[in-house]
């Protein structure tokens, strides 16, 4: 099992090396360059040249990916073309704002989508079927943006009952965690249904009916245990994606979180945030798809058994 | 299952209990619900709570000319005058001036007995430090044109030496904040962003997180005595329904709204509604450097100018809410040449644009492209096309980011576009404008010199104008300069935005043009 665990970790590097090297390229592709960034439309070719030699920028693009890289083994995510201070400190400042409304999105989306998808995989055909399920394919479709507004200004301004931007008042995470939540919990519940329906079908739970086991024990006790494990890869997927900052509801609730941090360093092209903030998500994000393996692997004896012999 | 049922009934009590317990957090201590008239009436009010569209770059006042920056040091720093909305000067850290009789020398007295808000006295030490950085500063530099010198007589006075009469100097010096050299110099690369003790203006810095919130308190040593408004909050709201509803709600005081907005605030009667032409202009430059390009001609922009329905891009790009430019410069800057006192206009008219394209030798008109940098651009380019069309000019929209196509201009402007519209704010003088026309100007976008246009003219009229002793003397060399400007038809201005600026009921507001200045606020 040790080495399974070393080996997923092993497996990041090459991953993330692509990752690294598709963001740095993308940002290298496009138009502009940090002298005109910087200093403006005043500043006269010669200074522009000078500053782009001073930062390196006319060097090869592999010379510059290399420094890059060496400086990341370094935990050097460059300077901020904009206030000048290491990227490394903004995104870290921002990270506990969108840490915290993936969190609270996800647990929001895993306390109402799972035990929905339960109840209408016992309830096939029922009314706790059909209505959970009808509103986890129609739910999705609705914009985030659209549902942000809507949210805002029932519970923001018509009723008064949270505050419509910052969260500086805890009661500011509210309305972008119930927005964030609601997709995914849709998601949850048609996930969890499906796998738990296919669960309640096969023989060993036919067994522990036949048994005599009551109802409550075979679903939580039998069922679940086999039923959930998908679920738990789509919740560490949901998470990652969270984690990379919604831009579009920080944007509309005026959180200081990575998205706007990130489309705030776009608009300005500040191209070190903007490769920055792209990496630093994309190392997280296959972080939790790797423990989200391990934690399946963990769940699942069958895996567990295969990488122990 | 009854378990399960449980569970949901003390989900809903739990939100039940959230959502009715707790009072929301203090703002400015508007009422509660604006659209009740019965909550209870506010306390005395001493916050505001006003709304920053961006992030800023830099607390440093010589650093940045970013507004979102600006509209918080224009507070917490002050300069040598305070240049008030209709342009004239308030004595501030400086009692007067002199002027010297061939107008190269200005000779400031400085007020006693000021002092930063870490205690220290404001001396002339500190003044001609932070012109000296200004000057160093190029980007700043800009606002202290012909400076060449800046040096202390005695304890009381300072002494500026310019290589030229100028008369915008004395408006435009006041542009640059008086920062404490001491803080300044013992701050480093922090000052810019932190907090500091380097100002001398009526309110000073308390916290500043630029991603979140930055908040100023009244400084209680101000010379003028302490402001009536004792705390303000600058919030970072960049979506502009977001801050709709902030201010409909009374989590922000003032804010300004589109056109689109407008008949919703007009609508609630807790909030005071006033428009105001803002200091920006939208227009349309045209490249006039490409020789093998028919833009090249005069006539032929001209003939782009005649076509131009200014009307329809106001309609349909602002909703109306814009007045037309037919000067360049925005009409609430003192010294700018107003649309009425222009000799020259470019009013529309298809027969007499179809006969200057013939009489330049397209008579069946030419291709062309309109680069767009999205945003208010889209239908501003949309309704370009469809006028060009009219006099037989095929254009083709090429969509792009703002600051990239103005970065290709700059790198290649003889071919890369032909045309793009764009907007641009002004600060307190025609000068600045006249700026883009200078003979070392040529790398930038908007500067469009060709065989036709007379440097040495050009040039010639910006120092007639600004050795005028009056703004009368130098509103009329503008005009001349500007005359001949339109007549060479780089820049087609379009309009003049105008900015509706919303407030509380409660709040007496003083509308500006420009940027705020909160010591002239209070709450009822």
């Amino acid at each position: 099992m040790g080495r399974y665990v070393l080996k997923r970790f092993l497996l990041l590097i090459p991953v993330l090396l692509v990752a690294s090297f598709m963001i740095y390229g993308l940002m290298a592709l496009a138009p502009g360059d940090p002298g005109t960034a910087i200093l403006g439309t005043d500043a006269t070719p010669e200074e522009i040249k000078a500053y782009n030699h001073a930062v390196g920028f006319d060097r090869p693009f592999l010379v510059r990916y290399g420094n890059f890289l060496s400086d990341l083994l370094r935990g050097d995510l460059g300077i901020s073309y904009r206030t000048k201070q290491p990227v490394m400190n903004e995104i870290l400042a921002r990270m506990p704002v969108t840490a915290t409304i993936a969190c609270l999105s996800v647990l929001t989306a895993a306390l109402v989508g799972v035990p929905l998808g339960v109840l209408a995989s016992v309830k096939q055909g029922g009314l706790w079927d059909t209505l959970p399920t009808s509103m986890s394919m129609v739910i999705p479709a609705i914009p985030g943006f659209w549902l942000g507004m809507l949210l805002l200004y029932l519970f923001a301004f018509k009723l008064d009952l949270v505050p419509s931007f910052g969260v500086e008042d805890p009661l500011g995470y509210l309305l972008p965690v119930f927005a964030n939540s609601f997709g995914s919990a849709a998601r949850l519940q048609r996930y969890t249904r499906s796998s738990m329906v296919d669960i309640l079908q096969t023989d060993y739970v036919r067994t522990a009916r036949a048994k005599g086991a009551k109802e409550r024990v075979v679903i939580w006790k039998h069922a679940m245990r086999n039923g959930l494990l998908p679920v738990v890869t789509s919740i560490g997927s949901t998470l990652g994606a969270m984690l990379g900052g919604a831009i579009v509801m920080e944007s509309l609730f005026s959180l200081p979180g990575l998205g706007t941090l990130t489309l705030t360093a776009l608009n300005m092209r500040d191209a070190p945030t903007v490769v920055a903030s792209a990496l630093f998500v994309s190392v997280l994000f296959n972080t939790i798809l790797v423990l989200t393996d391990l934690a399946t692997a963990f769940l699942d004896p069958r895996v567990k058994a295969r990488y122990s012999k | 299952m009854k378990r399960f049922l449980s569970l949901c009934l003390a989900l809903v009590m739990l939100l039940a209990l959230v959502a009715c317990g707790g009072d929301k957090p203090a703002t400015s201590g508007a009422p509660s619900n604006p659209s009740n008239p019965s909550s209870p009436a506010a306390p005395s009010r001493t916050k505001l709570v006003y709304p920053l569209t961006g992030i800023g770059k830099s607390m440093d006042p010589h650093a940045t000319t970013m507004s979102v920056d600006m509209m918080v040091t224009e507070q917490v720093y002050e300069g040598m005058h305070h240049i008030k909305e209709d342009g004239t000067l308030e004595p501030c850290l400086a009692t007067g001036y002199e002027i010297s009789a061939d107008g190269l020398t200005y000779t400031y007295k400085l007020r006693q007995g000021i002092k930063f808000h870490n205690g220290d006295p404001v001396t002339v030490e500190d003044v001609v430090y932070s012109f000296q950085r200004c000057i160093d500063n190029k980007y700043r530099g800009s606002w202290l044109p012909n400076l060449t010198a800046v040096e202390a007589i005695g304890t009381d006075a300072v002494k500026f030496t310019l290589s030229a009469p100028n008369a915008v100097f004395e408006t435009s010096m006041n542009m640059v904040p008086v920062v404490c050299k001491k803080v300044v110099e013992e701050m480093g690369d922090n000052f810019a962003l932190q907090v500091s003790e380097a100002g001398s203006g009526p309110y000073r810095f308390v916290s500043y997180d630029p991603n979140n919130k930055i908040v100023l308190e009244a400084n209680p040593d101000y010379w003028r005595g302490e402001a009536a408004i004792k705390t303000i909050e600058y919030v970072i709201i960049t979506d502009a329904a977001a801050r709709l509803m902030a201010l409909e709600s009374g989590d922000i005081d003032f804010s300004a709204v589109s056109a689109n907005d407008l008949a919703i605030v007009q609508a609630n009667k807790n909030l005071v509604v006033e428009p105001v032409t803002a200091r920006a202009t939208y227009f349309i430059a045209l490249n006039t450097r490409n020789d093998k390009s028919p833009l090249y001609d005069k006539r032929v922009r001209q003939a782009i100018a005649y076509c131009v329905n200014k009307e329809d891009i106001i309609a349909i790009a602002v909703s109306g809410q814009a007045v037309v430019a037919d000067t360049f410069v925005s009409p609430s800057i003192p010294d700018a040449p107003k649309n009425e006192e222009m000799p020259l206009r470019y009013t529309r008219n298809i027969e007499k644009a179809k006969a200057l394209l013939k009489e330049a030798g397209y008579p069946n008109g030419f291709e062309m492209t309109i680069s767009c940098g999205g945003g208010t651009y889209i239908p501003i380019s949309e309704v370009f096309l469809e006028n060009l069309a009219e006099i037989g000019i095929k254009a083709t929209i090429q969509n792009g980011e703002k600051a990239s196509l103005l970065s290709d201009a700059q790198t290649n402007p003889e071919t890369v576009y032909d045309t793009f519209p764009f907007g641009w704010s002004w600060g307190v003088s025609y000068n600045e404008y006249a700026g883009w026309y200078r003979s070392d100007a040529e790398h930038l976008p908007h500067a469009y010199q060709n065989k036709e246009f007379d440097q040495a003219l050009v040039d010639s009229m910006k120092v007639d104008a600004l050795a005028a002793k009056s703004l009368e003397a130098r509103k009329a060399g503008w005009a001349k300069l500007d005359e001949y400007l339109t007549d060479f038809c780089a820049i087609i201005p379009l309009y003049n935005t105008i900015n509706n600026q919303v407030w509380n009921k409660d709040l007496n507001a003083v509308t500006y043009s420009l940027r705020p200045y909160f010591y002239d606020w209070s709450w009822k």
